[in-house]
């Protein structure tokens, strides 16, 4: 019987406890509509253009009596506690700043600074609590609040990844790129996700993050070393040649074959002869990367040490410098074909695997 | 008569937004939550454009488009793509599916209201 | 038989004794997994926020999975789940379809429907496997991602070990023909891999589809099976996955990672050598081997669990087909736990060793015949008069309460973190099944598990055929 009992007991909470959530969300969804018709007023009511670039504080006193009713429209709700208040309408306004752009997301800004929410935020990043404090890294940033930039930065050594990613991305999102320098040298690793959420940014930066990943080089960490000479590679600026060849020699291995890629990415011709000179080294790994790399470059003029590749060398260099050789165009393709007609089971055998891929599907001859 | 636009967006604060400005501006504005709704949507009523996201649950953007090119009936709806996925690729492969245009998250409401009336106007020629 | 008598007696008071001793002590362990289960999904739950998918989803860092689907026989799902495959959220995945000698027209159907051509191909043995009759890969520009290996046969494991050798890139996934997958799942399995450069394994959440709708592909409603073999398997695998692999992963003593879905590290998996071809638990065996290799190697690494749901399967709907699986998953983890019986207590092997394998031997493997013993035993006190009848009713009523209370822990720890059951009746009907499961579906597992250790021994190795009733065909009904 004690068991029905507790089984009962648990079944009513779980009901109790379905149908409040409910009425609550049903309730708070009203008041969400509200927020948001609110704040649509505020951001989309016509004032006098300004540029608030130019005046600032006379764009801002356009918009205060605006800002003012979105106050008020606000308050008057006693369904929910002025704390669940704010937090309804931080969540939507969020949401909706994080999706717009333009003159709009400057009332935004406005509205967050005016309504006390940066303050708010700030005083969260000192909390106890990592979600916490990693939260407000991220509504920081959404806010856009230049004041907070200090704040940011004490997090960047955070025990916590998830902090120490979302300050990183904070502050690169709100001081541009001269914030990525610091970054690179201040975190003493890189993670994978860190690396993904920090490349969105400096592909975005493009050239001028340049000269602060070359600053990044110096820093203490390999896989950071890597991830700079991978950005500077994607980035695709022809000023950062110098900076990786410095490198190319590195002691660290993973380094050295990012270097090489990177090189052939940059498609710079003065790159080639180098690159060449890497196709010999002792090393597989870099034999591969160096093969990669001319794959990127595509210069018909390296088709002869590819095809020397793929006549002679291991099975997995021998497939780099084929599926490099298809990324050379017609006299590729050419050259792969040549290399059917070789005696070589295993050249033969890549060669007419990369051509398949290429779309050219020669089995159908070869089996009739 | 004011020109139809349905809005197809999961996200309640962005469809708020969306129709608020487009109303504002005098268009009669419809919503669906998903591309299933809005094919559902479609077979009772006309519309002039069509603005969809691509991320949706149950039916992508991108599915809907598809769909909407093989009826006759909707083949002719111009639609605007507004998304966050913003890969040279993806917008590549938008576009061939044959939305007029493509429009990337982070979104200013003011250049899609312009947008629309390009494309509501070249419709019309 | 007086003398008979007081044997039985004494040998009945020692045994509950022990069983007694036994009891107590898996009852703290549940419980301590339980609470550890909860604070792992409560701080899951607190990073995903944290974790945007379409920032993975766009970027060209993430890295590649090659997907492994072996099929045999499949012909009636094949299309259909390779289609779903090719249309995952992922920025490079390649699909790999290994047709593992199937006796129908699996291969003609996806010759036919993706417009697949024989090619010529680098195939490299780092593997031993069955040999492969031939690699397809399609005409069309849209499935440039599909790669058909057809073989011949040599059973799941062989299969995926062909899968393995064709595969280009670092991660691989093994999943079941059959099994559904979200649409975000591989983003949401990849993300421990990105936190953490020693991963090597992560498992995801399996759960059951009967009763769900399936359309294009995707599992557009939630609901249970109105009929209650599947369901009762809806609160096993709340209570397997949610309280129990939850929290071994939270220990970083994951043993098993289901062959339904699981990611991998391929270096790792080439460093072990790949599955192993003639044990029935090949799934379980793959995991513990790559635990012992990183251990042996002093290797520091870590078995992840994602509690998300993302992969859906369907469950066996008559006791016949779900005896045999029962019997074939029991019979698989005993062999695992005998191949690897050197880490049984064994500190060399940290967690693993003193906690995770004497876990499994002690509690999952003899679990079934200490409860059976127990059965017959009460059985034969209850006609020789020995047994106290108070006692044994309390013994029993308490039991049963422990087992109600795992069941609908598990069916709270889904409400609170996931809910992805909508409606009320659902969970009311689940926690319902959480307390009748314990008269009669309980035993009749006990049943078919000891039953495995019968076919063990005598060395059976067969699969059980499945029936599968392919869920394009369950729609249409």
């Amino acid at each position: 019987m004690f068991f029905t009992f507790l089984i009962t007991i648990v079944a009513i909470v779980l009901i109790v406890m379905k149908i409040g959530s409910r009425i609550r969300t049903a309730a708070a969804h009203r008041y969400e509509q509200k927020i948001q018709q609110a704040l649509s007023e505020y951001l989309f009511s016509d004032v006098e253009e300004i540029d608030p670039a130019s005046d600032p504080q006379r764009y801002e006193k356009v918009l205060l009596p605006l800002l003012e009713r979105l106050r008020q429209s606000t308050i008057s709700n006693v369904t929910f506690s002025r704390r669940i208040r704010r937090q309804v309408m931080l969540s939507v306004m969020l949401d909706v700043s994080k999706n717009l752009s333009g003159e709009t997301v400057g009332r935004l800004r406005l509205a967050f600074q005016r309504l006390g929410f940066v303050d708010d935020e700030v005083k969260n990043a000192h909390s106890a609590h990592w979600w916490i404090r990693a939260d407000a890294c991220r509504n920081l940033q959404i806010m856009y609040a230049e004041n907070a930039l200090d704040i940011l930065s004490t997090l960047l050594d955070d025990e916590n990844e998830d902090v120490r990613i979302e300050s990183a991305q904070s502050m690169v999102d709100i001081a541009g790129v001269e914030a990525l320098s610091p970054i690179l040298l201040t975190i003493d690793d890189i993670t994978p996700w860190m690396e993904i959420r920090l490349s969105k940014s400096v592909l975005h930066f493009g050239s001028s993050a340049v000269s602060h990943l070359a600053k990044g080089m110096k820093s203490k960490s390999n896989r950071v070393q890597r991830f700079c000479v991978e950005m500077m590679g994607s980035i695709g600026d022809v000023y950062a040649v110098p900076i990786i060849l410095e490198y190319i020699d590195y002691e660290v291995l993973e380094v050295q074959c990012e270097s090489l890629i990177a090189l052939g990415k940059l498609g710079d011709e003065r790159a080639t002869p180098i690159i060449l000179r890497y196709l010999k080294s002792k090393n597989e790994p870099i034999r591969i990367a160096a093969a990669a790399a001319l794959g990127k470059l595509s210069s018909p003029a390296t088709v002869d040490a590819l095809n020397g590749l793929l006549l002679h060398d291991t099975l997995q260099v021998r497939l780099a410098a084929a599926e490099a050789l298809t990324q050379l165009g017609g006299i590729g393709a050419r050259t792969l074909i040549y290399s059917t007609h070789t005696d070589d089971p295993e050249t033969k055998l890549v060669a007419y695997q990369f051509l398949d891929e290429l779309g050219y599907c020669v089995t159908s001859e070869r089996t009739t | 008569m004011a020109e139809k636009i349905l809005v197809v967006e999961d996200d309640a604060n962005i469809k708020h937004i969306i129709i608020f400005k487009l109303k504002n501006s005098g268009y009669e504005v419809f919503t669906c939550s998903n591309g299933v709704e809005a094919l559902e949507f479609l077979k009772t009523q006309r519309v002039d454009l069509i603005i969809t996201d691509v991320m949706m649950p149950f039916m992508t953007g991108k599915e809907l488009i598809i769909e909407l090119k093989q009826n006759p009936d909707t083949k002719n709806i111009p639609t605007i793509i507004l998304t966050s996925r913003t890969l040279e690729k993806e917008i590549i492969e938008g576009l061939a599916l044959g939305a007029e245009d493509y429009i990337k998250k982070p979104f200013s409401p003011n250049e899609l209201l312009a947008r629309v009336k390009i494309v509501l106007a070249r419709k019309k020629i | 038989m007086k003398l008979f008598y007081d044997i039985a007696n004494a040998g009945f008071y020692v045994y509950s004794t022990f069983i007694i001793g036994y009891f107590i002590f898996v009852n703290t362990f549940y419980f301590t997994m339980l609470a550890v289960s909860f604070s792992a999904i409560v701080h899951y739950l607190r990073r995903n926020k944290f974790c945007d998918y379409t920032v993975i989803m766009q970027s060209e860092l993430t890295p590649a999975i090659s997907i492994l689907a072996p099929a045999y026989n499949e012909s009636a799902t094949c299309v259909h789940s390779t289609h779903s495959l090719l249309k995952l959220n992922y920025p490079t995945a390649e699909v790999i379809f290994i047709n593992d000698g199937s006796k129908d027209d699996t291969l003609e159907v996806m010759i036919r429907e993706f417009g697949l051509v024989k090619t010529q191909r680098v195939y490299v043995q780092k593997i031993f496997t069955q040999p492969v009759l031939g690699i397809y890969i399609s005409t069309k520009k849209e499935y440039k991602n599909l790669i058909l290996v057809n073989k011949c046969n040599g059973g799941k494991a062989d299969a995926l070990n062909v899968g393995i050798n064709v595969s280009r890139y670092p991660l691989m996934c093994a999943i079941d023909a059959d099994s559904i997958l979200e649409d975000d799942a591989l983003l949401k399995v990849v993300k421990p891999f990105l936190d953490n450069n020693r991963v090597i394994a992560v498992g995801g959440i399996v759960r059951i589809a009967n009763g769900c709708t399936v359309e294009h592909g995707r599992v557009k409603e939630i609901r249970l099976s109105k009929k209650f073999i599947p369901s009762f398997q809806v609160v096993e695998y709340f209570r397997a996955y949610l309280s129990g692999r939850m929290g071994w992963s939270a220990l970083n003593g994951l043993l098993i990672i289901s062959g339904a879905f699981g990611l991998f590290l391929k270096e790792i998996v080439l460093a072990v050598g790949g599955y192993k071809h003639d044990t029935v638990g090949e799934d379980m065996e793959l995991v513990v081997r790559m635990h012992r290799h990183c251990k042996e190697n002093k290797i520091p690494y870590g078995v992840e669990f994602v509690p998300d749901p993302v992969c859906w399967t369907e469950a066996p709907e008559t006791l016949k087909v779900l005896g045999r699986q029962r019997n074939r998953w029991h019979r698989g983890l005993i062999d695992t736990l005998l191949i690897h019986k050197r880490m049984l207590c064994n500190p060399r092997y940290g967690v693993l060793g003193t906690l995770a394998v004497p876990y499994f031997f002690f509690i999952e493997m003899l679990g079934p015949i200490i409860e059976a013993i127990g059965y017959i035993a009460v059985l034969a006190g209850f006609f020789l008069r020995i047994i106290n009848v108070q006692i044994f009713i309390l013994f029993f009523v308490v039991s049963v309460v422990y087992g109600v209370m795992f069941s609908v822990g598990a069916v709270l720890l889904e409400e609170i973190s996931f809910h992805r059951y909508p409606r009320l009746q659902d969970l009311l009907k689940l926690m319902f099944l959480g307390v009748i499961e314990n008269f009669g579906y309980r035993q009749l597992t006990v049943w078919w598990r000891v039953r495995s250790f019968w076919d063990y021994f005598r060395g059976v190795k067969t699969w059980g055929a499945m029936h599968r009733v392919g869920f394009a065909n369950q729609a249409k009904k």
